[in-house]
C-alpha cells in the first residue's frame, strides 16, 4: 500500500521506455478506403478500391471519392500495391461493400473472397455484390446521385432492404457461413448500372444464384421476392397483380406485403423425402387503381385472397422449378434443414443430394389474407 | 501505516511549572517579566475590594480576547463592591471570592504561572488578590466570530443551511443539536506544543467500535507538531496509506453530514479554528455521495449519484480513450465520425497526445487562474479561456475541434465530484501516457492498476473499497444508487460494529 | 500473517478465474453444435473434483494452508506436492500471459512486441501477487461487476443475431465429439482450479469451502456455457472452430448502429486473464516458498513474475502454438496435476483425520 504510488510510477516509466508506440498511427494520415471490388482473377487479379480523401481541416471538412485500380498477384498483394501509385495509406477497417464482377463469379469467387474472411483489416460486415453486366470498376466510377461515394451509397441501399426489395443483402460472413454449412447453396445481391438524368447510377436489385463457389445463374428482382419469402425474410414488397374483380374485369391492384410466416418441414415417408412449404402472406393494399370494389364486400376479399394464393402458388412453382432443375442450386436450404430435422434421413441421402435435390417433390400450401386497405375501404368515387 | 515527524520536546518554559507567590507585586512582576512579557495587549486592571481591610487586586486579560461588559459587570463591580471578612486569607480568601463574589458561571482557581499565560491566550481573565498564591480564572472568552452560515463549498438546494465555523465550542453544539442523545460523545484532545489547539473527537457510544475510537485518539495523541492551523493539518498526519493520492480520510463543513457519518458509526474529529471536521474512516463511496441524495426523494437522488459516477469515469478516461482511438483503434470510431475527425485534424501540427497535454494544461491554468480570483475577474479568465483559447486555436488549426470538446467535456464533469478532482487530473495524465504508449490495453492496464492500489488501501482497518467489493443485498443500498429510507434497515456492517438497527420497525412509509 | 477472504469474494474470484482467459478462445469447438452438452458434460465431470478439493479444505478446517496440510500429510509430502504445483501454476500464468499477449497483438497492436505487452502485464500482477489473496479477491469482485455488465449486454445483442437452428442436429456425428469437448473443458479451464487450493489461506467456517468453491465454479460454467453456445449460434456451428477467437469474432458480428463493441469485450478479456495470471503467480509463490521452508512468500514473486516474462515467450511463440495448446484434447500431465494428485490427497487426507478422531476419541 505504501509503495502505491512508486509502482504506478514504474508502470508509467515500463510503459514510456518499452513502447516505441509502434502501432501508433496519426488518424489524419489515412486515406479510408471504403470500397473493394475485384473484376479479374485469372491471370492476374485486377483490383478496384474505392477511397474517400478528406481535406479541409479548421471546422469544415471535405470528402472525395478516389477509384484506383491495379493488378497483382492476390487480393492483398495488389490491395497494398495502391498506396504506392496513391501516395496515400489506406485504412481498410471502415470499407463498406466488396464487389465481384460477374467474370470472377463464374470461375469460383473463393481466389477472390478468402482474403476477405480471414483479413484482420476488413471486418467480416462487409456488404458483397456481384456486379451484373458490368465490372466493379465501372460501378465505382459511376455517380451516385446522393451519396458521397459508391460503397456508401451501396451501404445505404443494403440497409433499406426491407423497404427496397427485389435483393437479399449479406455480409462477408453470412457467405463464409453459407459455403461452409452442408445442405445450402450460397447467393449473392447483384449491382447493376442503369441511366439515371445523364448519369450512370448502380442499382442492387436481383440475386446472383452459386453452386459452390461457382455462380450458375441468375435471379431476377421478382424471383428475388419471392426467395425472401421463403427465407422467411421481412420485405415489405410490393406486387401489382391484374385482379379480376367482378364478371369479367381485371384491374392492375397494389398489394404491399406486410406479414410473412413460413414454414418447411421435410417429411420422410416410407423412405420418400419430400418438402412441404407452408407460407402465411399478409397483405395491405395500396393502391386500386380504378377498380370499383369496396373491400367490405365479403366476397369481393375472398376472391381477391383466393386470386392472390393461386399468383403466388404459380410463381414460387416457378421459382421451385428454376433453383430445382435448371439451376439444381439449394439456395433454400432445403438440405440443410433435412440434415437439421430428419439426421437419419441426410446420412442416406445427403451424399448426393444433388440428385435427390433436382427431383425433390414440394408440397406448397400459401394462404394469403388482405388485413388492411390503407385508410379507406370504398373506392375512390367520382361523381358523373 | 502511518507516519508522523518526531521533532524534539521543547525545554519547558522557566518560569511555567512554579506555583504563584502569595505576594502580588511579585506575581506580577514574573507575569510582566517572563510569562506575558513583551506582549502590549495584555491588560491589567488594578483595583481594591471595598470595606475595613481592602485587599489590593489586579485582573489580567487579553485585550479583544474577552468580554468586556461582562468582566466589568460580574468581576469588577461584585469585587469592588464585596468586603471579605477580615480574618481570611490566602488560599481561604481566594474560595471566598470564587464561591461568594464573583458572579460568573465558569470560574476556577489556578495556581502555576504557566497555567495563567494559557488561560490568558485563550480569553479567559485571571483575578490576583494580594497574599493569595491562587488565582481565579475566569471565562469569559469573547472573541470576534463568525456567523453560522451556509458553507460555500457544500451548498445545497434541499437541506440544512447551517455550516460549521471556526469555534469548536460552537461546532460541537451544532453536531450535538442534530445528536441529542446521552449516546454521543465528545473527548478533547490538544495538539500542537506551541498552539495547544483543542481538538474534539465525536462518536455516538452505542454504535461506535470503541477501538475505533481509541485508535483515532492514539493517532492523535502522537502527533508531535508546533502548530495546527487547520485539520487539514491532522489530516495528513493520521491518515492511512500516505503515499496514496487518494483521501482516506473525509471532510465536511456542514453539521448535518458530520451527524450522519457519526450515525452510521464513525468517528468525527473537530479541530478549534478550522470549520471542516474530519471523518474517518472514509471509503471511496464517500467521495460520491453527497447529503442531498437523503433528503431528495430516492430515485433522484439515486440518479444524481450514479451521474456522479458517469461523470468520474469521463473526467478521468475521455482524454486517454480519444487518444486511445484515433492514434490505434480508429476501425472502432464510427465511420462518420472517424471521416470528420481525420479532416479535422488534416492541418493540426501536434500529435493528439501532444494536444491532450497541452490543452488539459491551459485548462487547468484556467482553473488554477480562476479559483482564488474575485467573481468578476474569475468570469473574465473563463472567458478569455472558452472563446479566445477554443474557438481562435481551432480557427489556427493549433489543435482539433474534437480536442476542444474532450477537454471541455473532460473539464466540466470533473466538477461533478469536487472530493476527487484533484485527483482526477492525477489519474487522467496516467491513462493518457498508457493510452498513447499502448492504446486502449494501456488504459486498460492503468485501470488494472487503479483499481489495485483502491483494492489495497485501508482506512482505519475498514478497507477502502469496502461497499464496491460484497455483493451482500444489504450492503450495497446505498453505493451506486441509494434505496429508500425504508429499505436501509440496517447500519453498514463494515463500520457499526455495536448496535446495526437503523429502523426498528417497518415503519414510515409503505414500502413495497 | 493470515489472509482471510470473504465467502462472496472467494466465489467471485474461483468464478474469474475459471472465466478468466476462456472467454479469448471460447472452447469446446471440436463438439460443433453439440457444444453445450460438451460443457454440461464437463461441468458434470469436473463437479466431483471441485466437491473432493472443497472437502480437503474443509478437512484442515480453521488451520492455514500450510499447516492444515502438513497436520494431513506430513511435512516432506506437503513440501512435495506444493513443489510440484508450484511448477504448474508458474507454467500455468505463463500460459495466460502469453494467451493475452498474443490476443492484443493479434486483434489491437500488430506491430508492437509481444514482450512488451508480457513485461507490463508481469509488473502489474507482480503487483496483485504481492498485496496478497484478500486485495486479489476485492479487486476480483470491483472488475467482476465491469465484466459481468459487458458480457450481459453482449450476451443480450448476441442474442439479436443469433439463430437457435445452428445447434441442430443434436449428436449427429454421435457422442464421440461431445466427450472430445468436454475433456478439453476439464483441462482447460475447469479444472484448473486445482491451483486455487493453493491460494486461499484460510476459510471462515467448515463449510466456506464449499460455499466458496461449488457456487463459483457453476455459475462459471454456467456463464461460459451461455456465451459460448450464443457465439456458436452466431457464427455458425461449422464456422466455430475456425476461428481462433470465436466470441469475439461472434462480438463483432453485432450492428448497434455502427458503434463497435468487439474493443470493449476485448477489454473485458484482457482483465479476466489478468485475475487469473495473478492468482496463477500468487499460487505459484506461495507453493515455492512454502516448499522450501520460509514463512512468508512475498520474496520470491518478484523473481517468478519476471521469470514470466522469457516463460512466456519462449513455452508459446505465435498464435497458432497458442490455439495449439489450447485445444489438445486432456493430455497426461493435466491428469496428473488435476485429476490424480487430488484424489490421493483427498483419500490420504480422509484417512489421517478419521484416524486422528479416532484416536482423540480414544485417548
Amino acid at each position: 500500500m505504501r509503495r502505491g504510488f512508486p509502482r504506478l510510477l514504474s508502470l508509467l516509466l515500463v510503459t514510456a521506455l518499452l513502447t516505441g508506440c509502434w502501432d501508433h498511427i496519426e488518424i489524419e494520415a489515412l486515406e479510408f478506403a471504403f470500397g473493394l471490388g475485384v473484376d479479374q482473377v485469372e491471370p492476374d487479379y485486377v483490383v478496384v478500391v474505392e477511397m474517400v480523401k478528406t481535406s479541409g481541416g479548421g471546422q469544415q471538412a471535405e470528402v472525395e471519392p478516389l477509384v484506383l485500380a491495379t493488378k497483382g498477384k492476390s487480393v492483398s498483394a495488389a490491395g497494398r500495391s495502391l498506396s504506392n501509385p496513391a501516395g496515400l495509406r489506406a485504412f481498410w477497417p471502415h470499407a463498406y461493400v466488396f464487389l465481384m464482377s460477374e467474370q470472377v463469379a463464374r470461375e469460383g469467387i473463393v481466389p477472390a473472397v478468402e482474403n476477405i474472411v480471414r483479413s484482420r483489416y476488413i471486418r467480416s460486415t462487409v456488404w458483397v455484390f456481384i456486379t451484373k453486366d458490368c465490372t466493379a470498376e465501372e460501378v465505382f466510377k459511376s455517380k451516385p446521385p446522393a451519396a458521397n461515394s459508391v460503397s456508401e451509397h451501396l451501404n445505404a441501399i443494403a440497409l433499406m432492404q426491407e423497404t427496397i426489395s427485389g435483393f437479399i443483402p449479406l455480409q462477408v460472413w453470412q457467405l463464409s457461413q453459407a459455403f461452409a454449412a452442408e445442405g445450402i447453396a450460397a447467393i449473392l445481391p447483384t449491382v447493376k448500372l442503369v441511366h439515371e438524368q445523364g448519369d450512370l447510377v448502380p442499382i442492387v436489385e436481383g440475386t446472383a444464384v452459386f453452386k459452390g463457389d461457382r455462380m450458375v445463374g441468375w435471379l431476377d428482382g421478382h424471383e428475388s421476392d419471392i426467395l425472401c419469402l421463403l427465407k422467411g425474410i421481412i420485405q415489405r414488397c410490393y406486387f401489382v397483380i391484374d385482379t379480376k374483380v367482378g364478371e369479367n374485369e381485371f384491374f392492375p391492384i397494389t398489394y404491399e406485403l406486410v406479414g410473412n410466416r413460413v414454414e418447411i418441414k421435410p417429411q420422410d415417408k416410407d423412405g420418400k423425402l419430400s418438402v412441404s412449404i407452408a407460407l402465411d402472406l399478409h397483405f395491405s393494399v395500396e393502391e386500386m387503381g380504378r377498380a370499383p370494389y369496396s373491400f367490405r364486400d365479403e366476397a369481393f376479399a375472398r376472391s381477391v385472397q383466393a386470386q392472390l394464393a393461386t399468383a403466388f402458388t404459380h410463381w414460387i412453382r416457378e421459382f421451385l422449378s428454376k433453383t430445382q432443375q435448371e439451376y439444381n442450386a439449394d439456395i433454400l436450404g432445403f438440405g440443410q434443414l433435412v440434415r437439421r430435422k430428419e439426421p437419419q434421413v441426410w446420412r442416406r441421402l445427403g451424399e448426393n443430394w444433388d440428385v435427390h435435390f433436382r427431383d425433390l417433390p414440394v408440397d406448397l400450401e400459401v394462404k394469403c389474407k388482405v388485413t388492411m386497405a390503407g385508410l379507406s375501404s370504398e373506392p375512390l368515387r367520382v361523381r358523373e | 501505516m502511518f507516519f508522523w515527524q518526531k521533532t524534539k520536546k521543547n525545554a519547558p518554559q522557566p518560569r511555567g511549572l512554579d506555583d504563584l507567590n502569595p505576594s502580588l507585586e511579585i506575581n506580577l512582576h514574573w507575569l510582566k517579566a517572563d510569562i506575558l512579557a513583551s506582549d502590549e495587549t495584555i491588560v491589567y486592571r488594578r483595583f481594591k475590594t471595598s470595606g475595613a481591610k481592602a485587599r489590593d487586586c489586579v485582573l489580567v486579560y487579553a485585550d479583544n480576547m474577552v468580554k468586556h461588559e461582562f468582566l466589568s459587570q460580574f468581576v469588577l463591580r461584585p469585587m469592588m463592591q464585596s468586603s471579605p471578612p477580615k480574618h481570611l486569607r490566602g488560599e481561604e480568601l481566594i474560595r471566598y471570592l470564587s464561591a461568594n463574589v464573583i458572579e460568573s458561571d465558569g470560574s476556577e482557581l489556578v495556581a502555576r504561572y504557566g497555567e495563567i499565560g494559557d488561560k490568558i491566550m485563550n480569553g479567559v481573565a485571571v483575578l490576583l488578590v494580594d497574599g493569595c498564591p491562587l488565582g481565579i480564572a475566569v471565562d469569559a472568552k469573547g472573541w470576534p466570530k463568525r456567523a453560522v452560515t451556509e458553507p460555500p463549498s457544500e451548498s445545497v438546494v434541499r437541506g440544512p443551511r447551517t455550516g460549521f465555523s471556526e469555534d469548536l465550542g460552537v461546532n460541537i453544539s451544532l453536531v450535538r443539536l442534530k445528536l441529542s442523545s446521552p449516546n454521543f460523545k465528545t473527548r478533547f484532545l490538544y495538539v500542537g506544543t506551541q498552539t495547544k489547539t483543542k481538538v474534539a473527537i465525536l462518536y455516538l457510544d452505542n454504535v461506535t467500535s470503541l477501538d475505533l475510537v481509541e485508535e483515532v485518539a492514539r493517532r492523535i495523541d502522537a502527533i508531535e507538531i508546533d502548530a495546527v492551523l487547520d485539520s487539514g493539518y491532522i489530516q495528513e498526519m493520521i491518515r492511512d496509506a500516505p503515499y496514496s493520492p487518494f483521501p482516506t480520510i473525509g471532510h465536511t463543513e456542514r453539521p448535518d453530514v458530520a451527524a450522519a457519518k457519526i450515525l452510521e458509526g464513525r468517528v468525527a474529529v473537530l479541530v478549534d479554528g478550522s470549520p471542516f471536521a474530519l471523518t474517518v474512516p472514509y471509503l471511496l463511496v464517500e467521495a460520491f455521495q453527497v447529503n442531498e441524495d437523503y433528503y431528495n426523494q430516492w430515485m433522484v437522488g439515486s440518479f444524481h449519484r450514479l451521474i456522479r459516477y458517469i461523470s468520474y469515469f469521463i473526467t478521468t478516461s475521455t482524454p486517454a480513450i480519444y487518444i486511445a482511438l484515433i492514434s490505434y483503434h480508429p476501425q472502432l470510431i464510427p465511420t462518420n465520425l472517424v471521416v470528420s475527425i481525420s479532416a479535422s485534424r488534416k492541418n493540426v501540427p501536434f500529435p493528439g497526445i501532444v494536444e491532450v497535454i497541452l490543452m488539459g494544461l491551459v485548462f487547468e491554468i484556467l482553473r488554477e487562474g480562476g479559483v482564488r480570483l474575485p467573481r468578476p475577474i474569475g468570469q473574465a479568465i473563463s472567458i478569455v479561456g472558452a472563446i479566445v483559447l477554443g474557438e481562435a486555436a481551432v480557427s489556427a488549426s493549433l489543435v482539433s475541434a474534437p480536442m476542444i470538446i474532450v477537454v471541455g467535456v473532460t473539464g466540466v464533469a470533473g466538477f461533478v465530484n469536487p472530493a476527487l478532482n484533484d485527483i482526477a487530473v492525477l489519474i487522467r495524465l496516467l491513462f493518457v501516457f498508457l493510452a498513447a504508449g499502448l492504446g486502449l490495453y494501456g488504459y486498460v492496464f492503468g485501470t488494472i492498476a487503479i483499481v489495485l492500489l483502491l483494492s489495497s488501501m485501508e482506512s482505519f482497518g475498514v478497507p477502502y473499497l469496502s461497499t464496491m467489493t460484497t455483493i451482500r443485498p444489504q450492503d450495497i443500498k446505498d453505493t451506486v444508487v441509494r434505496v429508500p429510507w425504508w429499505q436501509m434497515r440496517l447500519r453498514p456492517r463494515y463500520l457499526a460494529t455495536k448496535d446495526r438497527q437503523r429502523l426498528q420497525r417497518r415503519t414510515g412509509s409503505k414500502g413495497p | 500473517m493470515r489472509e482471510h477472504v470473504p465467502d462472496d469474494q472467494g466465489m467471485i474470484l474461483v468464478l474469474l478465474f475459471v472465466v478468466g482467459n476462456t472467454l479469448v478462445f471460447g472452447l469446446g469447438g471440436v463438439a460443433g453444435p453439440d457444444i453445450w452438452l460438451a460443457f454440461l458434460t464437463a461441468t458434470v465431470m469436473a463437479l466431483p473434483m471441485i466437491l473432493l478439493m472443497a472437502r480437503v479444505r474443509s478437512l484442515m478446517q480453521g488451520a492455514a494452508l500450510y499447516s492444515g496440510l502438513e497436520q494431513v500429510f506430513g511435512k516432506w509430502p506437503s513440501r512435495g506436492l506444493a513443489l510440484v504445483y508450484a511448477l504448474y501454476a508458474w507454467r500455468l500464468s505463463c500460459f495466460v500471459v502469453s494467451d493475452v499477449s498474443n490476443f492484443v497483438q493479434a486483434i489491437a497492436l500488430p506491430n508492437t512486441p509481444k514482450v512488451v505487452v508480457a513485461s507490463i502485464l508481469a509488473l502489474l500482477m507482480l503487483w496483485a501477487a504481492k498485496e496478497g489473496v484478500e486485495v486479489l479477491a476485492r479487486f476480483a469482485v470491483v472488475m467482476s461487476k465491469v465484466v459481468f455488465a459487458v458480457l450481459l449486454v453482449t450476451f443480450i445483442l448476441l442474442l439479436s443475431v443469433a439463430n437457435p437452428a445452428e445447434f441442430l442436429p443434436v449428436m449427429y456425428d454421435g457422442a464421440k465429439p461431445v466427450f472430445l469437448g468436454a475433456f478439453q473443458l476439464l483441462d482447460f479451464p475447469f479444472l484448473e482450479v486445482v491451483v486455487l487450493f493453493w491460494v486461499f489461506d484460510c476459510f471462515s467456517s467448515k463449510r466456506s469451502p464449499f460455499k466458496v468453491f461449488v457456487p463459483g465454479f457453476l455459475s462459471a460454467a454456467l456463464i461460459l456455457l451461455v456465451m459460448t453456445s450464443t457465439s456458436l449460434a452466431v457464427v455458425g456451428a461449422d464456422r466455430y472452430s475456425v476461428f481462433y477467437f470465436p466470441i469475439w469474432t461472434a462480438v463483432s458480428r453485432i450492428n448497434v448502429s455502427t458503434m463497435r463493441l468487439e474493443a470493449i469485450v476485448g477489454v473485458t478479456f484482457a482483465i479476466g486473464s489478468f485475475l487469473k495470471m495473478a492468482v496463477c503467480l500468487l499460487a505459484a509463490s506461495r507453493c515455492v516458498t512454502y516448499a522450501f521452508g520460509f514463512s512468508d512468500y512475498r520474496f520470491v514473486v518478484t523473481p517468478l513474475a519476471l521469470a514470466v516474462i522469457p516463460g512466456s515467450q519462449w513455452l508459446i511463440t505465435t498464435l497458432m502454438e497458442v490455439e495449439k495448446s489450447a485445444i489438445k484434447t486432456y493430455p497426461t500431465s493435466a491428469t496428473i496435476y488435476q485429476v490424480v494428485l487430488p484424489v490421493v490427497f483427498w483419500v490420504v487426507a480422509e484417512i489421517r483425520v478419521a484416524k486422528a478422531r479416532h484416536q482423540g476419541k480414544g485417548g
